[in-house]
């Protein structure tokens, strides 16, 4: 199995998109790290996550006698481009600024591209053969209307700034694990349903 | 003996205009991030009704959000949904130009339900007599409801203008993030001593605060700049996103006159913006 289905423009461009944030925050992050900024470029690296499992040739790609799990494994692996550009965006504010929370932040990368991987395979098994556009679009919404409002409850923030980067981290575990749970449970052959 | 059917009178181009903007009206006005934008401001809405004072910091941004940044994936799925059937599309008798204007009347409708939220809003505080504040006059408070409704109808514009330009995938999310982009950094304004340039940086976004503090538990102070002149710059940046659109189907002198409105309403925003930083850049104490 290879990588040769995904569409690399999508997942590159959304990195490309999250590097270049990420670069600014890192030129500007004496005075500590612009949280809202890197969450921004987080939310690009998301939607580039988003599209992984996008299959225009679907119809033909499910007869072969490969599994969906097989070809999920295989076409998941493009997610490490976005995390890597995540990872190393952290580990350079880090750098610049040791007051980074780095943990924390790459906990919460992991969790929200994990929940874009774990809503594409989602759709993915509702019928649509490409739902990186629908997952990108409502989970960067969702993201961005969550940075903007920061809605209750302030105990659990999902995107701390000061206080509660323990609950944050622990939250954003759970729904690591539970992501990606759900996109091991709905990669499952259509003729198994 | 042959009976001939009357044969209907042909479709002026202003008639096309109004029967393909209808349409477009109801597409848009049936599309479920709008729906969710709606039930959200709906719902925040009455959820802080009892307490309309302490709204304050927020009344703009709930209509901006929640009709104009989500406009803004409406929009731009409006206009790719019909990339597909190009070529069934272009055998209509309607012209690329007319049909982008189409879409760019559809963004009324969020400016609709913005409007009657301001009006809610309005009538709201005069029930509850809320006793009117120095540091946001009535005039005042309008001209920031009213930059509300022009964010409102200014998302989707950008999104349907996005979306005319652009074909790649997750376009109009980019689009989303460039404008909250651009947001964020006008908030260094606030961060600056009171200033003109501070004032600048804070009202050149398409979307502003009017409140803010010096931290969490500061008192809250209304930064300066004139909100009717931010008002008339949010509008030319609309008028700038529709002859955006508008361009990408133009063909000869129809793309000249609009090339020369866009040049005309970009130095009309420039000066607009000027004068709404021009204004007192004292910060009063809410």
């Amino acid at each position: 199995m290879t990588l040769r289905g995904v569409d690399l423009a999508a997942v590159l461009g959304g990195s490309a998109l999250g590097a270049t944030i990420l670069a600014g925050c890192v030129a500007f992050a004496t005075d500590g790290p612009p949280l809202g900024y890197v969450r921004l470029a987080l939310v690009a690296l998301a939607a580039g996550a988003a599209y992984v499992f996008d299959e225009p040739a679907a119809a033909a790609v499910d007869a072969v006698p490969c599994t969906r799990r097989r070809r999920t494994a295989a076409r998941a692996t493009a997610v490490v481009a976005p995390y890597s550009v995540w990872a190393g965006g952290i580990s350079a504010l880090e750098l610049r600024n040791a007051v980074t929370p780095v943990g924390s932040l790459l906990v919460e990368g992991a969790g929200v591209l994990a929940l874009a991987v774990a809503l594409a395979a989602g759709l993915r098994l509702a019928g649509h053969t490409q739902p990186g556009e629908i997952v990108a679009s409502v989970l960067g919404a969702a993201v961005l209307a969550v940075l903007i409002f920061n809605p209750p409850p302030r105990s659990m923030p999902l995107f701390p700034v000061g206080d509660g980067w323990a609950a944050s981290t622990a939250l954003w575990s759970c729904l690591t694990v539970i992501a990606a749970a759900l996109t091991i449970a709905a990669s499952r052959d259509p003729y198994r349903r | 003996m042959t009976t001939l059917a009357q044969r209907p009178a042909s479709l002026t181009g202003a008639a096309t205009l109004r029967t393909l903007a209808g349409l477009e009206a109801r597409r848009y006005a049936l599309h479920p991030l709008f729906l969710v934008g709606v039930a959200l401001l709906a719902a925040v809405t009455i959820a802080n009704s009892d307490n309309l004072d302490a709204a304050a910091g927020i009344e703009t941004l709930l209509p901006a959000f929640l009709l104009g940044l989500l406009g803004v994936f409406v929009g731009h799925q409006l206009t790719r949904s019909i990339a597909p059937s190009t070529e069934a599309v272009e055998a209509a008798p309607a012209d690329g130009v007319t049909r982008t204007g189409a879409l760019c009347l559809a963004c009324l409708v969020p400016g609709a339900v913005a409007v009657v939220w301001v009006a809610s809003m309005y009538l709201a505080m005069a029930a509850s007599r809320i006793p009117d504040s120095a540091a946001i006059s009535p005039a005042g408070r309008a001209g920031r409801l009213g930059a509300a409704v022009a964010a409102a109808v200014g998302g989707p514009l950008f999104g349907v203008m996005v979306g005319r330009w652009t074909r790649f995938p997750g376009a109009g999310l980019l689009a989303a993030v460039v404008l909250v982009g651009w947001t964020l950094l006008g908030t260094f304004g606030l961060q600056m001593p009171a200033s003109r340039p501070g004032t600048l940086i804070h009202l050149n976004p398409p979307f502003t605060s009017w409140v803010s503090a010096d931290g969490p538990h500061q008192p809250r102070w209304v930064p300066g700049g004139s909100p009717w002149w931010y008002l008339v710059y949010l509008i030319l940046l609309c008028g700038l996103a529709v002859s955006g659109a508008l361009l990408h189907e133009a063909r000869g002198a129809q793309r000249s006159r609009l090339l020369r409105l866009l040049l005309t309403l970009a130095l009309l925003a420039v000066a607009s913006l000027g004068l709404a930083a021009a204004a007192d850049p004292t910060r009063i104490p809410l």
